[in-house]
Parts: structure tokens; C-alpha cells; sequence
């Protein structure tokens, strides 16, 4: 209970929107005076309640026709106005700060534009000094990037823990083994590898046992 | 359809396993003879038991304390080399269901059927099973079942009566049965 009320309050507490020298004024004479220093601040906020006071209602009544809307008139305060102004002029530094950055960006794109266009031109020049006859050449340079080697690694773990390797997909698994022994420093003969209980044929390759990235290969130590 | 859900359980586990499995396990699901894949039925290997460093408690527990090597405080279990068998048979209630765990038929173990089938809480849907088990911990839980049999609970007759009453000759038969099943590799 004590919370909520604490949340409230702030709302309604018109000390702190009112300044101090009319708190003042309403301690001098309670209700005649102190209603000139809320006018305003009642005006808008009973309109349609307040009636009592006749002259209250013909301010009311200058101010609806001023505002031709009830509701603009209590959208249309002067600080909108202000705030406007403030808006304005703030946009202009951000504005200017944009146009900035947009000559900049420009100006960035002209130059990579320009050493596109360049890199183009000597490729064309190249092109066009080299024969025709290298066309084939040029025709293989691009595929050679998408047939590329599939790369996978694979984990081999002992009774230890795992190391990885990254490994060819259709490179025969001796050379992984080899690489191994060397790491831990047996002797690969001493070493069997195995791929989901099976042992693994150094001739055979991840590709061929169906293998997938970060897949485990186990290895033994032969107990001679 | 609690046949997907199973079968997505089962891909899942599958997956996670390729990934990460302790040393020495190997779980795959069956493949038939026109080479699809059964997700259904896994053939599984679970090592015995290494031992480890021997701790102070550890020595003090019959049963688990090494052939004396000299000079070597590493006890070893009187399963450690041999690499059982097992196969897990999955219903299409699976998860909610445990999946059916065999050794082979007759296999020596005071908690084992003599179908091959194990006996253990986390694998018994009155009690301990959670649909959150994985394969991973039923497995390795099967392999503390092994070294750690459960007397409260006997499945067989000869295992149990030998624990109970003959620790020596208990011994020797699960050495034994440890070399029918040498590793495959």
C-alpha cells in the first residue's frame, strides 16, 4: 500500500510544478487568491467540469474559440512551439552532421568505385594481351575454387581426452594416422583406430566411411 | 504420431553421440542387410571398467583391489578388457518408455535376465526412468551396474548365489567372461 501511494504521488503533487513565491501568495489569503494562481492549471483541467464561476467560464469559453478545438487548445500550449524551435535547430546540427558523413561515404564509394573500375581495366588489358587460346586457362581458374577438398575435422580421442585434426574428406586415413603417432609419439603400429566399433583401414577415407564434421575416431594401445 | 517422436529422439541421440562419447563405448543404430538404417535397434559395446588410482576407500572395497602388481597402486576391476555386448531395443513410446537393454542370453551378472536382459532402476519405467536419460548415461550406467552389482535386486540365480556366497569364484567367472569378449579392434 505504502508503495503504491509513494508512486502516486508524484503525479499529483502541484508544489512541485507550481513556484514557490505563489505558495507563499496562498498562505496569505486561502481561497480568493489561491484560485487566480491555479486558474490556469484548472482551466484545462476541468473544463468541461467546472461551471461555478461565471468568469472562469467565459475564459474557458475564449480560449475553446481561440483554439476552435477543445482538445487542440489543450494540445496547442506555447511550449509546443518552443519545442518545435528546439527541434529544429537540433536537427540542424544532426542534419549537418549527416550531410557530412554522407559526403564522406560518397566520397569513400567514388574510390572504391574508381578501384573497381581500375582492377577491371587491367584485367580486361590482361585479358586482351593474353591469346585467345588461354580462355581455357582463364575458363578452369574459376571452377578450381568450388571442386575444391572438402575439409573436415575429426576429433581422435584416447583414454585421455581428444585432439583434432582437420583432415581432406577423400584423403586416405594413414596420412591422419601417421600425423598422430608423430604427435603422441608412438609408434604407429603400436596404434588401432576405430570408427563406431569397426577398425579403420589406413587405405580408407572419411568420405567412405560416411563421416561428418567433428565426428570421433577412437584409438587403442595395443597392450603387447 | 509418437513413432516421430521417438525416431527424432533417437536421430538426436544419434547425432549428439557422434559428437562426444566416453572412450572405449560404441553405440550405432542397426543397419539391415539393404542398408537403411534401423533407428529403432542399437548395437552397443560397453567396455569394462578400467580402475583407476587407488584411493584409500577404494582399497578397502573386496572385490576391486588389482592382482597386486608389484609396486603399482592402480587397482584394476575384474572387468576391465573385456568389451560386452549390447543391444537397445527401442519402443515407439520411447522417450516415455525406456528402450529394452540385452547382453547376450546368459550372460554372468547377479542383475542380468538370463534373456540378457538388464535389470536397473534408471531402466525400469516404475522407478527410475526419466524420458531425459540418454543413451550416453544409460550406457555408462550399465557399465557401473556391471562392477557394481545390486544384491537387493538378483535377476539370475548363478551370479547371485556366487556373489553372495563365493567372492573367489565369483571373481573368476566374470575374468573369464571379460576374455570371451576381447576387443573387436
Amino acid at each position: 500500500m505504502a508503495d503504491s501511494t509513494e508512486d502516486f504521488e508524484p503525479l499529483f503533487d502541484y508544489s512541485r510544478v507550481q513556484p514557490l513565491n505563489f505558495v507563499s501568495l496562498d498562505d496569505d489569503d486561502d481561497d480568493d487568491t489561491a484560485s487566480p494562481a491555479l486558474s490556469p492549471k484548472r482551466r484545462r483541467i476541468a473544463k468541461p467540469i467546472v461551471i461555478e464561476d461565471l468568469e472562469e467560464n467565459t475564459n474557458v469559453i475564449q480560449i475553446a474559440d481561440s483554439g476552435k478545438n477543445e482538445e487542440l487548445d489543450w494540445l496547442s500550449p506555447p511550449p509546443k512551439v518552443s519545442r518545435n524551435a528546439q527541434r529544429t535547430v537540433v536537427e540542424d546540427s544532426t542534419l549537418k552532421e549527416l550531410r557530412l558523413k554522407k559526403k564522406e561515404l560518397e566520397s569513400f564509394a567514388q574510390s572504391a568505385e574508381d578501384v573497381l573500375r581500375a582492377v577491371e581495366e587491367s584485367v580486361k588489358l590482361q585479358l586482351g594481351s593474353s591469346m585467345q587460346s588461354s580462355l581455357e586457362a582463364v575458363a578452369d581458374q574459376p571452377s578450381k575454387p568450388t571442386c575444391e577438398r572438402v575439409k573436415i575435422v575429426i576429433s581422435i580421442q584416447d583414454k585421455d581426452g581428444t585432439k583434432q585434426f582437420r583432415i581432406y574428406m577423400d584423403d586416405k586415413f594413414e596420412r591422419l594416422f601417421k600425423m598422430y603417432a608423430d604427435k603422441v609419439k608412438l609408434d604407429l603400429q603400436n596404434l588401432v583406430f576405430s570408427f563406431d566399433g569397426d577398425k579403420i583401414n589406413p587405405a580408407a577415407t572419411p568420405d567412405g566411411l560416411g563421416m561428418e564434421e567433428n565426428d570421433i575416431i577412437e584409438v587403442h594401445v595395443k597392450s603387447s | 504420431m509418437s513413432g516421430g517422436i521417438a525416431r527424432g529422439r533417437l536421430a538426436e541421440e544419434r547425432k549428439a553421440w557422434r559428437k562426444n562419447h566416453p572412450h572405449g563405448f560404441v553405440a550405432k543404430p542397426e543397419t539391415l542387410t539393404d542398408g537403411t538404417v534401423n533407428l529403432m535397434v542399437w548395437h552397443c559395446t560397453i567396455p569394462g571398467k578400467a580402475g583407476g588410482l587407488c584411493l584409500m576407500l577404494d582399497c578397502g572395497n573386496i572385490g576391486r583391489i588389482g592382482n597386486g602388481a608389484a609396486g603399482n597402486s592402480r587397482w584394476q576391476t575384474d572387468w576391465e578388457g573385456g568389451y560386452f555386448p549390447l543391444t537397445l531395443h527401442f519402443s515407439e513410446d520411447y522417450p516415455s518408455k525406456p528402450p529394452k537393454c540385452k547382453f547376450p542370453p546368459n550372460f554372468f551378472h547377479p542383475n542380468v535376465y538370463p534373456s540378457g536382459t538388464v535389470c536397473l532402476s534408471i531402466l525400469n519405467e516404475d522407478s527410475g526412468w526419466r524420458p531425459a536419460i540418454t543413451v550416453k548415461q544409460i550406457l555408462v550406467g550399465i557399465q557401473d551396474l556391471l562392477d557394481q552389482p545390486n544384491p537387493s535386486d538378483p535377476a539370475q540365480t548363478e551370479g547371485y548365489h556366487l556373489f553372495i556366497q563365493d567372492a573367489a569364484e565369483y571373481k573368476k567367472r566374470v575374468r573369464q567372461q571379460a576374455k570371451q569378449y576381447p576387443p573387436i579392434v
